[in-house]
């Protein structure tokens, strides 16, 4: 459809002879726009069928009844759970409470956890292992022995296996 | 337009600020508008009561978010056309359920049913009219049906509509334009389908 159509469908619609003449003239020598805006028409006089010819009253005591049902109503699906199994319409707000005391025992045994972790790992560093042999008292096998044992515990330490 | 400075503005803040005695009043206000829309669409008596229920609630339900843009009857006919359409949808797949539980001779007996002599033709005419108009608005958005619907069942002017929805004149005219294009795109599909073209 051309633009001078386009930005006088509106009126050609309502009322084609209060139309500018342009538009007019357009229809006449321009026959795909004629036959869209006939589509349009003939679609346009559908419209009147959907009018209510003969209006309803709604009954005595429907904003009552809307009322009710909008009381009955919760306003979510988990405030609606959490009143159904707690009878209660702080739902929501209970929710919240039992969602933060869980983030926060969660919180806590993490750290618990993490620092008694570090401390573990920190006590069978290669270092101490040397430090505690250094204090030893010294075996019966010798000075250069213990050296010998020392460097193989060294060699043969495995952090893993400490987990 | 300035809606939020209007007597139904007014109405809106004290239902905003929890006033239930506010939101009935807009109930009684607009209950015979909105009956209106949804016979119109529907015909079905008995559910109009039902769908106007479930348009009220929703209207009472999204009030908080309401910002005034537009006018309150503008947002409350939207709420409602959206509500038929929803209705309309579900009775469908209702309708194709108990077809389903139906057999071949059953359903085709179903199809084949003489119109009853006492039909008024012209009655019959109207409801063909109105299930087609009604099938070709639920090939376009919820905007477009609105303001076709608001433009040629309401009868408001492009100037109008520009006013209750606080959107300007010429983006009025491109919507209507674009939507009165994808009703013409519906319609030549529909034909084409045997059962739509033979009513």
């Amino acid at each position: 459809m051309h633009a001078v159509i386009e930005e006088n469908l509106e009126e050609l619609l309502a009322s084609p002879s209060a139309c500018g003449r342009a538009a007019l003239d357009h229809l006449v020598s321009c026959k795909a726009c004629a036959m869209e805006l006939e589509r349009m028409r003939q679609i346009a006089l559908l419209f009147p069928a959907l009018r209510n010819e003969s209006p309803i009253d709604p009954a005595p005591y429907f904003a009552a009844r809307v009322m009710m049902s909008i009381e009955r109503r919760p306003s979510s699906f988990w405030a609606s759970l959490l009143e159904s199994a707690l009878g209660t319409t702080m739902g929501t707000v209970f929710f919240r409470r039992v969602a933060f005391a869980s983030l926060l025992v969660l919180a806590s045994l993490g750290g618990y956890l993490a620092s008694t972790d570090s401390e573990f790992r920190a006590g069978v560093t290669p270092e101490l292992i040397m430090a505690a042999e250094r204090d030893a008292p010294a075996s019966e096998y010798g000075r250069n022995q213990d050296r010998e044992l020392l460097m193989v515990t060294i060699a043969t330490f495995n952090p893993d296996e400490t987990e | 337009m300035d809606y939020e400075n209007t007597q139904d503005g007014a109405l809106v803040r004290r239902v905003q600020a929890g006033d239930q005695a506010a939101f009935r009043d807009l109930v009684e206000r607009y209950q015979s508008k909105v009956f209106s829309i949804i016979h119109g669409i529907v015909r079905q008596r008995n559910d109009v009561e039902d769908i106007a229920q479930q348009v009220f609630a929703k209207v009472y339900f999204s009030l908080a978010k309401f910002d005034f843009r537009s006018s309150l009857i503008t947002w409350i006919y939207k709420i409602t056309v959206n509500e038929c359409y929803d209705y309309l949808r579900k009775r469908k797949v209702r309708k194709l359920v108990y077809e389903s539980d139906l057999s071949e001779d059953e359903v085709r007996r179903v199809e084949n049913t003489e119109p009853s002599p006492g039909r008024n033709p012209l009655i019959d005419a109207v409801l063909a009219k109105r299930d087609y108009i009604v099938k070709l608005l639920s090939r376009v958005s919820e905007e477009e049906r609105m303001l076709l619907m608001m433009k040629e069942v309401e009868g408001h002017s492009v100037e109008e509509l520009a006013e209750m929805t606080g959107m300007n004149e010429n983006t009025i005219k491109v919507k209507l334009f674009r939507a009165r294009q994808k009703l013409v795109k519906a319609s030549q599909r529909l034909d084409r389908l045997p059962s739509v073209a033979a009513n």
